[in-house]
């Protein structure tokens, strides 16, 4: 037996031992370390809400994000790296609405730590404090694709959402650390301004489709996949519909010509999709129909080009007005 | 038929009957307690392309489950899950997990106690039908049976504080029994008892590698000794959502000390990567190998030994709760002196979940 207890702690040992030399423990790292222990540490699924609560909650607050932003936040593993950052976490705050529920809840009970698990003081589902678009009615079930029972999670697109959603933020903060909830009630009143000030300038840059949209009388736009409803609604843009026949199945080369030709006969000038959605089919739709697409990133990048809410909805928005633009250019000069 | 078994049967078929009426029950009720039901079934078929084959040349339904889940309380979860297989032509029915947990009551702590798949390994901790091949490589068949071990006793893991994962896992259990059984067993000198050191890097190319350092013992009651010494290594490549690339893996090796008698010394490992033709097709090939370190002649020397299999798979996958596949299994078993043994099959796979589902662990 206690060769046994010696072979099992050789192996803790030795793999501690590797994973602290390969981790690189120095005392700058430690010293980080104790400079956010200080802090009420925050992490969340998505890079938005990250800021969200990085705005709300000010210099009391560091916010991580478990995902970097390219992933597509439907499809995510429950990767140990997670588990470890959510115990070391003091609020959890995820989108909700099911988005995260293929691995989120693993990484929550693997963390052992009582106050993030749902029901606990620092457990936070920003989509909460949204109102909710795209919730089905009726009967539902998976033969009509990876439907959101709760209704379009996808509201971190929306400004007003996000500044929406970030009430539930403000509120997981106050219940982990009341003495400022003066301060974070104060910050998400200034992170609602903001918001409205980015929604106005976004608004004024969107122009030019809504004109094309008016003088058309329909839908001008449509989506690879119902992850645009907020920010469509937001901006006053109505969409077709979806490539996708169900969400998160791949179009089928039927529904693609399917829904190339309807899309064509009513007028839809053009496809947007999210980065990862399958260029492929988007390609397909586009050769059938003649109308162009554009995939533009739906997450902040915080390590990457658009590492700023701001430069992913400015972002959007030129994409949509070049698509939608471009075609008014190449009308007028053909008249 | 024994009358013990057959009163086995009856009250677990009468549980079953019980439980899938409740199940359906609670899916026309939202009663609040938030009770989560799920149901899955594995058919599997192995056929003879040769005459070289031992293929049954029939298609099964290897296993049914219904796996029900709650919070219990503001402490505790619950997880029930009774499964029905075949075996040697009959149908049985039973428990496959009744566990209580939490991970609310001991920081950085989850615990279980109650009958569970010990967390070993890979394979063993996962359901049949959750993994990425059709049939068990020969050292889990061999070491922990054709489904894995399960037993009744308390599960511990810890995450250790570090600037990196680092989970310890140990567990003890009754130990009556290992591995697929019908009987109560004896009860053993030293019960199951076993560790799991598990730790994770992040690789280029948004990928990451989970491994874990594992060890298991055992004594019987006729005080033969068991010791099980394994690394397993699951890597991920994810990219847009799909699952791009998976290389799985488990080498174990197994010491046998009877009280009396030769010692025996075995080792296995087995290799499965997988790449992703598109989101929905993957195609894998297992690689799989076993040995018998210890095996001897009657004058006392080494006999050289080995069996091998590859497993060229390809997998329709077109969501989480369905599967189709399609495997060639070619085995071979070789040992000095001694002409090999061949054997070919065609295998094939269907699963299926309905109902809620459980997210998975990396």
């Amino acid at each position: 037996m206690i060769s046994r207890i010696a072979v099992l702690l050789t192996l803790i040992l030795s793999s501690g031992t590797c994973r602290f030399v390969s981790a690189g423990f120095s005392d700058s790292a430690a010293a980080s370390d104790s400079k956010d222990n200080a802090k009420i540490r925050v992490v969340t699924s998505l890079p938005d809400l990250a800021w969200a609560a990085r705005e709300v909650g000010g210099e009391r607050v560091s916010a991580k994000s478990l995902l970097r932003g390219s992933e597509n936040p439907h499809f995510v593993d429950a990767i140990p790296e997670f588990t470890r950052l959510a115990a070391e976490a003091d609020v959890v705050c995820i989108a909700g609405l099911d988005l995260e529920v293929g691995y989120m809840p693993p990484v929550l009970a693997r963390s052992g730590k009582a106050q993030i698990q749902p029901g606990g003081l620092g457990y936070c589902e920003a989509g909460k404090g949204v109102t909710v678009l795209d919730r089905p009615t009726g009967a539902i079930d998976r033969s009509l694709g990876d439907v959101h029972p709760s209704g379009n999670p996808h509201f971190y697109l929306g400004p007003k959402a996000l500044a929406s959603s970030a009430k539930e933020i403000a509120a997981a903060l106050v219940r982990v650390d009341p003495q400022q909830a003066g301060e974070y009630q104060k910050r998400l009143a200034a992170f609602v301004v903001k918001i409205d000030a980015l929604h106005q300038e976004v608004t004024v840059m969107l122009q030019p489709v809504r004109n094309a949209q008016s003088i058309a009388g329909h839908p001008i736009l449509m989506e690879y996949h119902k992850e645009f409803a907020y920010f469509f609604e937001e901006y006053g843009l109505k969409s077709f519909g979806s490539v996708e026949a169900k969400p998160g199945v791949p179009p089928s080369a039927g529904r693609l010509a399917e829904i190339a030709a309807a899309a064509k006969g009513a007028g839809v000038r053009a496809v947007i999709a999210a980065d990862y959605s399958p260029i492929r089919s988007l390609d397909r739709f586009t050769q059938l129909s003649g109308i162009r697409s554009a995939v533009v990133p739906t997450l902040i990048r915080p390590d990457g080009k658009f590492s700023s809410y701001e430069d992913v909805q400015r972002h959007i928005a030129s994409t949509l007005v070049d698509l939608i633009g471009s075609q008014d250019t190449g009308a007028k000069q053909q008249k | 038929m024994p009358v013990g078994r057959f009163f086995k049967r009856l009250v677990f078929g009468a549980l079953a009957s019980f439980w899938a009426i409740m199940w359906t029950q609670n899916l026309l009720a939202d009663d609040g307690s938030g009770l989560k039901t799920s149901a899955s079934v594995d058919i599997v078929g192995a056929f003879a392309p040769t005459e070289k084959s031992s293929a049954t040349d029939r298609l099964d339904v290897r296993e049914a489950e219904i796996i029900l889940y709650a919070p219990i309380d503001n402490i505790f979860d619950g997880q029930l899950s009774i499964a029905a297989h075949r075996e040697d032509g009959a149908a049985f029915v039973e428990i496959h997990e009744a566990v209580i947990s939490s991970s609310r009551l001991i920081p950085r702590s989850r615990f279980r106690i109650g009958q569970f798949f010990l967390g070993v390994g890979r394979l063993n901790r996962f359901h049949r039908h959750e993994w990425p091949f059709i049939f068990a490589p020969k050292v889990q068949m061999e070491f922990f049976g054709a489904e894995g071990v399960l037993d009744t006793g308390a599960e511990y893991s810890f995450l250790a504080p570090f600037p990196f994962f680092l989970e310890f896992t140990t567990g003890v259990t009754n130990g009556w029994t290992f591995g697929h059984s019908h009987s109560q067993g004896e009860k053993p000198r030293m019960p199951t008892h076993y560790g799991r050191v598990a730790t994770y890097f992040g690789l280029p190319g948004e990928g990451g590698v989970q491994t874990g350092f594992n060890y298991l013992g055992r004594t019987t009651a006729q005080g033969d000794e068991m010791t099980l010494l394994g690394i397993d290594a699951t890597a991920k490549w994810r990219n847009a959502g799909v699952l791009n690339l998976l290389l799985q893996s488990e080498i174990w090796h197994r010491t046998k000390k009877p009280a009396s008698g030769e010692e025996e010394r075995t080792i296995g490992a087995y290799l499965f990567p997988q790449y992703a033709l598109t989101s929905e097709w993957q195609a894998g090939v297992l690689f799989d190998f076993f040995t018998i370190l210890s095996l001897k002649d009657i004058t006392g020397s080494n006999v050289a030994n080995s069996e091998n299999r590859i497993v060229p798979t390809i997998t329709y996958r077109p969501s989480e709760f369905s599967s189709l596949r399609l495997a060639y299994d070619w085995s071979v078993a070789k040992q000095a002196n001694q002409q090999d043994r061949e054997n070919q099959e065609l295998q094939m796979q269907a699963t299926f979940m309905i109902g809620a589902h459980p997210a998975h662990d990396f």
